[in-house]
């Protein structure tokens, strides 16, 4: 499928940025962007499909994608890979015992072709809880200092309150909107 | 952009035929052959849609067969109106020449590409699935 | 269905079903590959059970459980083998250790000894044993159970969340939690507890008493069951409501189980007979 892929990508009138979110089921994916978007968050089932939200954000239009992290789901990961500018992967800060897990799937992500030219940002999730690892901690356990190929940055936050998602998701919306609308 | 005479008679053939190509994937687009596969399409699959907010993984998967659907039948026309019609080197014209791409036709072809207004589609077919409806549903995305 | 229709699905089942097989059969299987190769096989399937005849559908079914059941043991065995190997050679897995370190790891550390150092609350390594964690312990933290063996927990309060691994023949009682519950690894156990959200993983034979206002997910799961909530505590209704959890609406019998896509009953789990339930 080459022309309508190329077709999407040259995107002409809005400014426009395609955003997945990813990571292993029970992260907060969902409720991150139920979060971001102004929903209640108190109510959410675990996805076993996946979520899209569109919102206005910094005079862009962003495209966020979630898609279920349940072990049999990953394999449909792919299916959402094509014209992502931008990886969002959450994760538990809680849950040390799947960090290795965790830190496994990502970098496998990293080597997708298709995500090449994506921006990284990694959400150290439920950092309102007490023993929830650092995002410095996670930093270290996903090893990101190894990852040469990808803009990336960690931020450490919580979707039940809110804390930090804003200040995440602008600098991943000023990385993109630095790497691709600048070159008009 | 202001063209003389000149201009006109220097003009590269392939751009000729590029521009042929664009108004022939309108016609092909309005096509009844077109609509008809459309329609067979979008009867097979609209039971599996529903109006829920979270998006069943079939969905994405159905989606992906549409897009290939319709990029395979325009691809069969324009090669049967230009013997000489390659999709890679019509994509490489494309990429060179993006104020070629203003215009109602892009809006369509993006369209198809579209997620949410396939789904939208889909959940409106499901609904109207009775005779006449159905083939002026297919219009929809023309609009 | 015509009879071509019908020859041309049945030799694509069969060259899925072949290929998953060789997939799974000599040294050196990888799992990830097989159990890919497996989901399309199901997904195959589930997508044309409706056109499929009754027998075919239902030697399908059975031949996916039969090669789930294979990866399966063959992930088991290699986790096993990993473990093992993980402990002797540590040195190799830095940022694991690291982590590790944090965690208790010695015979028996209790709820209490834990949140001075500002970890969370964690039962871990024992046998035999009855602990309460109480409301002051467990309020708004997440509460970890690992490696459990023939014990009773009470939870009392509302954690944040509970996670529990490596269960075997343990009572795990609780009230509402206030977000979600995930199991992994556990055998021949019982979960009194309620929630948002409930992912039980790779566990068997246990019992689940649940309030649940979302849906469970169950994956790579076996014989397990599944009843109402049933316990009746003088601070309940307080405490479910805290919770956000509504008394009325109790979706304890919807449950989802990745390795079963068809709407035919899953065979991996069932609601528990209430002449079997036990009372609390």
């Amino acid at each position: 499928m080459v022309l309508l892929t190329i077709l999407k990508k040259l995107k002409q009138k809005e400014k426009e940025m395609r955003l997945l979110m990813l990571g292993l089921d029970n992260a907060g994916k969902t409720t991150i962007l139920k979060k971001f978007n102004g929903e209640d968050v108190h109510t959410i089932s675990p996805t076993l499909g996946f979520n899209i939200k569109t919102l206005e954000h910094q005079n862009y239009q962003l495209n966020i994608w979630d898609v279920g992290g349940q072990k049999s789901l990953r394999s449909y990961w792919r299916n959402y890979f094509e014209s992502t500018d931008g990886l969002v992967w959450v994760v538990d800060s809680i849950d040390r015992r799947r960090m290795e897990d965790c830190t496994k799937e990502l970098h496998s992500l990293l080597q997708e072709e298709r995500l090449a030219g994506a921006t990284l940002l990694v959400f150290a999730n439920k950092q309102d809880l007490p023993g929830s690892m650092t995002a410095d901690e996670i930093k270290e356990a996903l090893n990101l200092d190894s990852i040469e190929t990808h803009h990336w940055r960690i931020v450490g936050c919580s979707a039940m309150n809110g804390d930090n998602l804003l200040s995440g998701i602008d600098w991943l919306v000023e990385d993109i909107g630095a790497r691709i609308f600048t070159l008009e | 952009m202001a063209s003389s005479s000149e201009d006109v008679e220097s003009i590269d053939p392939s751009f000729i035929i590029f521009d042929q190509c664009i108004g022939c994937i309108e016609e092909i687009i309005m096509s009844e052959e077109f609509l008809k596969t459309q329609h067979h399409f979008l009867t097979k699959h609209c039971t599996v849609f529903d109006d829920m907010e979270e998006n069943k993984l079939i969905y994405m998967d159905i989606f992906q067969d549409y897009a290939q659907l319709v990029e395979t039948f325009l691809e069969q026309k324009l090669r049967e109106m230009f013997p000489l019609f390659s999709m890679e080197e019509f994509v490489k014209e494309l990429k060179s020449q993006p104020v070629q791409l203003e215009g109602e036709i892009f809006d369509i072809l993006r369209e198809f590409t579209d997620f949410l207004s396939f789904k939208a589609m889909m959940l409106d077919y499901k609904t109207g699935q009775n005779s006449d409806v159905l083939l002026l549903s297919g219009f929809k995305i023309l609009k | 269905m015509s009879q071509q229709q019908l020859a041309a699905f049945l030799s694509e089942l069969n060259l899925l079903e072949q290929k998953v097989n060789n997939l799974v059969s000599g040294e050196n299987v990888n799992t990830n590959v097989a159990s890919e190769a497996l989901q399309n096989l199901t997904r195959f399937v589930s997508e044309n059970a409706p056109s499929l005849p009754a027998y075919e559908l239902r030697r399908a079914h059975g031949e996916i459980m039969k090669l789930k059941t294979r990866i399966l043991e063959i992930e088991e065995k290699t986790r096993r083998q990993g473990k093992f190997k993980f402990t002797r050679t540590n040195k190799e897995k830095p940022q694991v250790t690291s982590l590790l370190t944090e965690c208790p790891g010695e015979k028996i550390s209790l709820a209490t000894e834990r949140p001075s150092r500002g970890l969370l609350p964690t039962l871990i390594n024992l046998t035999n044993e009855t602990i309460t964690i109480d409301s002051m312990e467990s309020s708004s933290k997440d509460i970890w159970l690992d490696n459990l063996e023939k014990s009773t927990i009470i939870i009392k309060g509302i954690p944040s969340a509970l996670h529990m691994t490596n269960l075997r023949d343990c009572k795990i009682i609780g009230g509402p939690v206030l977000t979600s519950v995930f199991l992994e690894d556990c055998f021949h156990s019982i979960f009194v507890v309620g929630c948002q959200q409930m992912r039980i993983h790779k566990s068997k034979e246990c019992d689940f008493y649940l309030h649940i206002c979302s849906r469970v997910i169950v994956e790579d799961c076996f014989a397990c069951r599944f009843a109402p909530y049933n316990r009746e505590y003088c601070e309940k209704a307080e405490e479910f409501s805290r919770a956000n959890l509504e008394l009325s609406v109790n979706h304890w019998n919807c449950i989802d189980d990745f390795n079963w896509l068809s709407v035919e009953q899953s065979p991996n789990w069932s609601i528990l007979p209430e002449d079997k339930r036990i009372k609390l």
